[in-house]
């Protein structure tokens, strides 16, 4: 996104280039509303539980396989087909479209992804979800990048025989280099919902600094507060708070993430106001290409302890 | 009541019967003179033997309590029953405290921490491995060099 930032800013005149630089900063993409929160979410360790086997297969440079087992009491056991095939269109080293992504189980439950870039500034995602031969849920999204703002449109469960569905309107704006606002527009329309529809409005703002980034969102569901710092290469920290009005609770979470790639080593762990422990260890056992993972989580009050382990082959 | 005891007994002629009779009569008249007298030990006098047994350990014990002045009981009592259920509070609080922190530092720490150990054993045993193969200048760069003819 940065190289194709400066290809696109007009040549600033020879005669005064620093003075021009001080009035006018240079504004990046912000990203998107989905990934405000991103960074923050990813230090969190998502915890498991029951035995979890998965075999990642490459067939060639762009699909590749993967069966899962899941063996476990809380959740039901089971084995799942994945699929993902990547295309053709490459917009950077990193990037190549469309990605499509499956899910199925053997009766039939299937989840479904597909993500297109369209150019670089638009792209579009569809999201859909099976269950009992059902569509339980699907999720129509679509992204603009522009220079210095992002506005998003996603449609979910639009069901045109019964009338009801959930639009969602993002927007958010770099205001100077290190912030970012933005606002989202949630209406929902349906039978179900009282009065036959409603809208919700929330403001969202980001403050980036070099080594650490504050995001909040606060609307009228409820505020979510969430602030990411890298300590140094190794250790991370990450603190949220959420508040839900309906429900009035609040949860706020502490997490860290240790990386050791000397000792191939992944470590997540985090604590909750609701006295609840939990911690994700990902390590890859070389020289096989296999990765472990192994999941703890303890919860106080109620006396609870899931405990999960994985292992990825491929 | 020793003195009644032998009252009957200096009288040889008054008849067995006859004592226990006049130790009834005798002991409330007895009493004023000789209030503080205790039982002998061995007697044989039954109705004496029942004053004793109605008064348990406990009842003795308790009836001694009496010297003390009511506030002074109560007082005292609770701060015993107070410090009692206190030691009990803290002992458990003490209890579920230290399981929650051994508990929570075995699921956040104890892996870390052994994968660290772990990582920095092996890192020192590859430089003992170099160094016992290569000679001590390997081991001290960190890297493999060609054996060199002075290190040699």
């Amino acid at each position: 996104m940065g190289n194709v930032m400066a290809s696109s800013t007009p040549p600033a005149p020879a005669a005064a280039p620093t003075e021009d630089k001080a009035a006018k900063p240079v504004l990046e993409n912000p990203g998107s509303m989905d990934e405000l929160h991103k960074a923050c979410k990813d230090v969190f360790p998502v915890n498991f539980e029951g035995a979890k086997i998965m075999v990642n297969k490459g067939l060639s440079n762009h699909f590749q396989i993967s069966h899962t087992l899941n063996m476990s009491s809380v959740t039901p056991s089971g084995y799942r087909f994945g699929a993902t095939y990547v295309g053709t269109k490459q917009f950077s080293p990193t990037e190549a479209f469309p990605v499509l992504l499956g899910d199925i189980d053997p009766s039939g439950n299937l989840n479904a992804n597909i993500i297109h870039q369209f150019s670089e500034q638009v792209r579009c995602k569809f999201v859909a979800q099976v269950q009992n031969s059902k569509f339980m849920a699907s999720q129509f999204s679509a992204d603009y990048r522009g220079r210095d703002f992002t506005s998003s449109l996603t449609m979910a469960n639009i069901d045109l025989i019964n009338d009801t569905g959930v639009i969602v309107g993002h927007y958010l704006q770099s205001v100077t280099p290190r912030v970012a606002l933005g606002a989202e527009l949630a209406y929902q329309y349906g039978a179900q919902v009282p009065g036959g529809q409603i809208a919700i409005l929330s403001v969202a703002g980001k403050y980036k600094a070099p080594s650490y980034t504050v995001s909040g969102t606060v609307g009228a569901a409820g505020a979510h507060l969430c602030y990411w710092q890298k300590s140094s290469d190794q250790i991370q920290f990450g603190c949220e708070l959420e508040t839900n009005l309906r429900m009035q609770e609040a949860v706020g979470s502490v997490g860290y993430q240790v990386d050791l790639p000397k000792a191939n080593l992944v470590f997540r762990g985090t604590v909750d106001s609701n006295w609840t422990v939990g911690a994700v260890l990902e390590k890859k056992l070389q020289p096989l290409p296999f990765t472990f993972a192994l999941s703890g989580m303890l919860n106080h009050p109620k006396s609870q302890f899931r405990l999960g382990c994985g292992l990825i082959i491929g | 009541m020793a003195d009644i005891e032998e009252v009957p007994a200096a009288a040889p002629a008054a008849a067995p019967g006859a004592a226990p009779a006049a130790a009834p009569a005798a002991a409330p008249a007895a009493a004023q003179p000789e209030p503080l007298a205790v039982t002998k030990a061995g007697s044989e006098d039954p109705a004496d033997l029942d004053d004793d047994i109605d008064e348990t350990l406990a009842e003795r014990l308790i009836g001694l309590t009496e010297m003390l002045p009511a506030p002074v009981r109560t007082a005292s009592g609770k701060v015993i029953q107070g410090s009692v259920a206190g030691v009990k509070g803290a002992y458990g609080l003490l209890c579920s405290s230290s399981w929650v922190f051994f508990s929570s530092a075995a699921i956040l720490f104890a892996p870390l921490i052994f994968e660290i150990e772990r990582t920095q054993m092996e890192e020192m045993h590859k430089q003992q491995q170099r160094q016992i193969l290569l000679g001590p200048n390997a081991a001290v760069s960190g890297s493999m060099m060609p054996p060199q003819a002075a290190g040699m």
